[in-house]
């Protein structure tokens, strides 16, 4: 296998085992509420499985050999020695969690135990039976050498084994997987033999095993041939001499064995057996291949895999003249790495801390994430499909222009432009669904965010003993690629502080005549061209008077301003940095960090969020994002002579107003519109533009829903509704707050986008520097 | 003509493995994510070699090589299982059903084609 595609491999499985560990999880959490239910037992079983078995076919060895222990404990469970009992899901959600960390280590060679690997480890072990024990306790502490036995196998297959189509050299092949073997091979009957019949096996092997594994794992390799063989397996006390024997000396032995096997199949090759020449030396790269693998020796590992490259190559039939010389430089470059210490010997690795192997471990994983993205194979045949017919339209364009050129005399000009416009119009509209469906691609469903939260509902109810459901609807609406990799967090925040602060005790709950069992509802669904997600729970509800006086004794707002604020700008307290309504500092939240996120997370995202609540029954969240950040549509709007465009996803509505009921609260200019009252931003002040003379009677005001809270925004006027590509700013301009990019408008101008999100706390910001002192949320 | 093997594993990872090994040594290999499928698949066309692992969803590999022994033109097409050191119940289980061979995971690249190789050869 060349370098390339091991590297592909193992991001396959990386994207593999990251959805299997989804499947999994979800699956775990319905067998704690059904514990007998088969079909949910072999769903866990299988994914375990397939972790381990494809984990190590992609090189996660520890991965492979870790799951190994949690599929033993299933394996009990599907046989009905053992039941799923909550604390044992614990322990395998908690598996879950180290394969995870594991994944991201990747194919290492280090076998330093995680701290959350031992402690996985530990609290398997009571339910692993007495056989599995030692090795578990062997993987976890590294005592190796204590478990391992040595057998004597007796090998020989029946003459006419090779009939049956199996290959004796391969069952050898497959015991060294098992650990370290001698193999001494009898000759006597092919020496014998007279006369000789090369479709017959004339040879007996005796093996010497050491291995760790169980009897029966020895006695499967022969399994399949039972019957074409006669196979005895003896367990041995290892002889002194066979300990006193070096690691090293037996690996030196069995390459040496195999160079020399290389040397006499290139002269059976020189010699002109050339078939038989390649045969020897594939098997010979072969056992130099395992040699040095089960030495952990990965230099010579990959030069010997060189050597197999090139004989295999040649086996195929690429004839190259020059591949003797070739093929005698690998075998020399592998002896030179076989003769070379390993790394292991050499580097002497320090103990890691737990930090360092923390970071080592996200590392990779991050980067997969941010550099690929997985396409449903519907949309990628859609966008091909598109992507030829473009091309057969573009293709009809210059045979045009050719019979413009040649018969433009003949033909009427006017049906010819028709024809054109045809051609041009049908090059757009497939331009369009082009864009559409690349578009599409980027879209993914929140089932990708969503399916996170059972599993920390869960947590959360067992460590607070509570009782809580999370119901989940909408999950395949479908958001931008970006808007999904960003809502986790502000969304585990919520759900979160919901189930710790919003559910009350389960006799605080039956005290209020409320069902003992907590209900979260977390929700999703399209409005217009954006997405709401709603976080609902049935809970205590949210204290309008308590935040604003706690705000007040934090020192974050004044008096004045919390008297100024309505319901839902108190309730926004909350996502204020550095507030918190619990005194009591719990494991899960209520530290005052955290809300705040969700403010700025979802502001980054130009989304809107709105808080509604009533005590005693419940409070709700509800976020509103653009679903795609590619195209969105925008309000062009004139500003002191310049063009602008205003994020349509943050207005609530357009209004023109008379410029006479504007009023000012101490120096802050206020409007109402339609019985509400808004502050008051001029956009051209905003944007430091110079403020011409309005000699308008009447204001063109947007209502603008900023999370801060919604304000006004006058603009000079409307110029109507655009869609636009937004792309952020590089450079100096990426500095500037009051814009979130620039837009791309149809005829190829650039407008800039005003960050109507952030405008108005912006200004307020200012002024408060400007004023030194604090400025009510606006209300 | 390039011959052409039916690679049948829930995993994506495996199949990929073997796909990627295979057709680098000029076989033609066609995927199928479960035994219902390589059947519908092996009915609808042929195949010199089906890879097959054991313990799928919908299918199992078992149950795949005894619906493929009973069509006439799979009677004799080799069926290589693809197993798993704990599953040695299984092998017999596979060899009863009509098994050609095995290869157990995780295995090397050379040592499929290693297999491959022989088992099309015979």
């Amino acid at each position: 296998m060349e370098l390339g595609d091991l590297e592909q491999l193992q991001a396959g499985f990386r994207h593999e085992a990251e959805d299997l560990l989804t499947d999994l999880g979800a699956a775990l959490l319905l067998l704690e509420l059904d514990p007998h239910n088969a079909e949910v037992v072999n769903r866990v079983f299988r994914a375990m499985h397939t972790l381990k078995g494809s984990g190590a076919s992609a090189g996660f060895r520890r991965l492979a050999n870790f799951v190994h222990h949690v599929e033993e404990v299933f394996n009990r469970i599907r046989n009905k020695k053992l039941q799923a009992t909550p604390e044992l899901i614990d322990a395998t959600l908690k598996a879950c969690d180290c394969c995870a960390l594991l994944l991201g280590l990747g194919s290492t060679d280090d076998d330093t135990p995680l701290p959350l690997e031992t402690e996985v480890l530990a609290a398997l072990r009571p339910f692993l039976p007495e056989m599995d024990k030692a090795t578990g306790k062997a993987q976890a502490a590294t005592v190796a050498a204590s478990v391992a036995a040595r057998y004597k196998i007796g090998f020989r297959p029946n003459r006419e084994i090779f009939f049956s189509g199996t290959d004796p050299a391969s069952l050898l092949l497959e015991l060294t997987d098992l650990g370290e073997m001698e193999i001494h091979c009898d000759t006597a009957d092919l020496l014998a033999a007279d006369p000789f019949d090369p479709e017959q096996c004339y040879l007996r092997w005796e093996v010497f095993l050491d291995t760790k594994q169980a009897e029966q794992a020895v006695r499967a390799v022969f399994q399949f041939v039972e019957d074409d063989c006669d196979v005895s397996i003896e367990h041995e006390e290892p002889a002194a001499s066979a300990r006193a024997e070096s690691k090293a000396a037996r690996f030196r032995g069995a390459t040496q064995q195999a160079f020399s096997a290389l040397g006499f199949a290139l002269e059976q090759f020189q010699s002109g057996d050339e078939n038989l020449g390649l045969a020897t030396a594939h098997r010979a790269a072969q056992t130099l291949i395992s040699a040095c693998k089960a030495h952990g020796h990965s230099g010579a590992t990959i030069a010997a895999r060189k050597v197999l490259e090139a004989v295999l190559a040649q086996q195929v039939g690429t004839l190259d003249g020059g591949w003797l010389t070739k093929v005698k430089l690998l075998i020399e470059a592998a002896r030179l790495a076989v003769d070379s210490p390993t790394v292991a010997e050499i580097v002497t690795s320090p103990p890691r801390g737990t930090a360092v192997a923390a970071e080592i471990s996200t590392a990779p994983e991050a980067a997969t994430a941010a550099a690929s993205i997985r396409v449903d194979s519907v949309k990628l045949d859609a966008l091909m499909r598109l992507a030829g017919e473009l091309l057969v339209a573009r293709g009809a364009l210059p045979a045009f222009a050719d019979r413009v050129e040649h018969i433009a005399g003949e033909e009427s000009s006017k049906s010819m432009a028709k024809e054109m416009r045809d051609a041009g119009a049908k090059v757009s509209r497939l331009a369009d669904d082009l864009q559409a469906t690349v578009m599409s691609i980027r879209m993914m469903p929140v089932r990708q965010v969503f399916q996170r939260f059972p599993r920390l509902v869960r947590d959360i109810a067992r460590n607070l003993d509570k009782n809580i459901e999370l119901h989940v609807s909408g999950e395949e609406t479908e958001l931008d690629k970006t808007v999904i990799d960003a809502i986790g967090d502000p969304l585990t925040h919520i759900i979160r502080n919901a189930a710790d602060h919003g559910i009350e005790s389960k006799a605080d709950r039956v005290e209020k005549g409320k069902s003992a069992i907590g209900r979260i509802d977390l929700s999703a669904y399209t409005r217009g061209s954006n997405v709401v997600i709603e976080v609902k729970d049935d809970g205590k509800g949210l204290d309008a008077e308590k935040l604003k006086r706690r705000a007040v004794e934090k020192g974050l707002l004044t008096e004045a301003a919390v008297a100024a604020m309505d319901e839902e700008a108190a309730f926004k307290i909350i996502l204020v940095a550095g507030f918190s309504t619990v005194d009591k500092v719990t494991d899960l939240s209520g530290r005052g960090v955290g809300m705040d996120v969700v403010r700025n997370s979802v502001e980054a995202l130009h989304g809107a969020i709105r808080i509604q609540s009533e005590i005693g029954k419940g409070t709700s969240f509800r976020i509103e994002l653009p679903a795609s950040m590619l195209v969105s549509k925008g309000i062009r709007v004139a500003v002191s002579g310049h063009e602008v465009v205003l994020p349509i996803s943050t207005i609530r509505e357009m209004v023109k107003i008379p410029k006479s009921v504007v009023r000012s609260v101490q120096g802050q200019p206020i409007a109402p519109v339609r019985g509400t009252v808004f502050p008051l931003l001029w956009l051209a002040h905003a944007l430091s533009f110079e403020r011409m003379e309005e000699r308008r009677a009447e204001l063109a005001v947007a209502i603008i829903d900023a999370a801060s809270g919604p304000y006004g925004l006058v603009v000079d006027h409307f110029l109507g509704e655009v869609e636009v590509v937004v792309k952020p700013l590089n450079g100096v301009l990426a500095k500037v707050p009051e814009y979130v990019g620039a837009a791309i408008m149809g005829d190829g101008k650039t407008v800039l986008v005003v960050n109507t999100e952030r405008l108005f706390a912006l200004q307020r910001s200012l002024l408060t520097a400007h004023n030194d002192r604090l400025v009510a949320l606006p209300g | 003509m390039a011959k052409k093997i039916l690679a049948v594993d829930d995993s994506s990872t495996m199949r990929q493995l073997i796909k990627m090994t295979l057709s680098r040594a000029g076989y033609e290999v066609v995927e199928a994510e479960d035994g219902a499928k390589a059947l519908q698949k092996a009915s609808a066309g042929t195949f010199d070699l089906v890879l097959s692992d054991i313990n799928m969803p919908v299918m199992s590999g078992i149950e795949l090589l005894r619906k493929l022994r009973a069509l006439p033109q799979y009677r004799f097409t080799p069926v290589v299982l693809v197993t798993t050191e704990s599953q040695s119940e299984k092998k017999q289980e596979g060899k009863t059903a009509g098994a050609t061979g095995w290869i157990v995971k995780p295995f090397e690249p050379e040592q499929l084609l290693a297999v491959v190789t022989k088992v099309l050869r015979s």
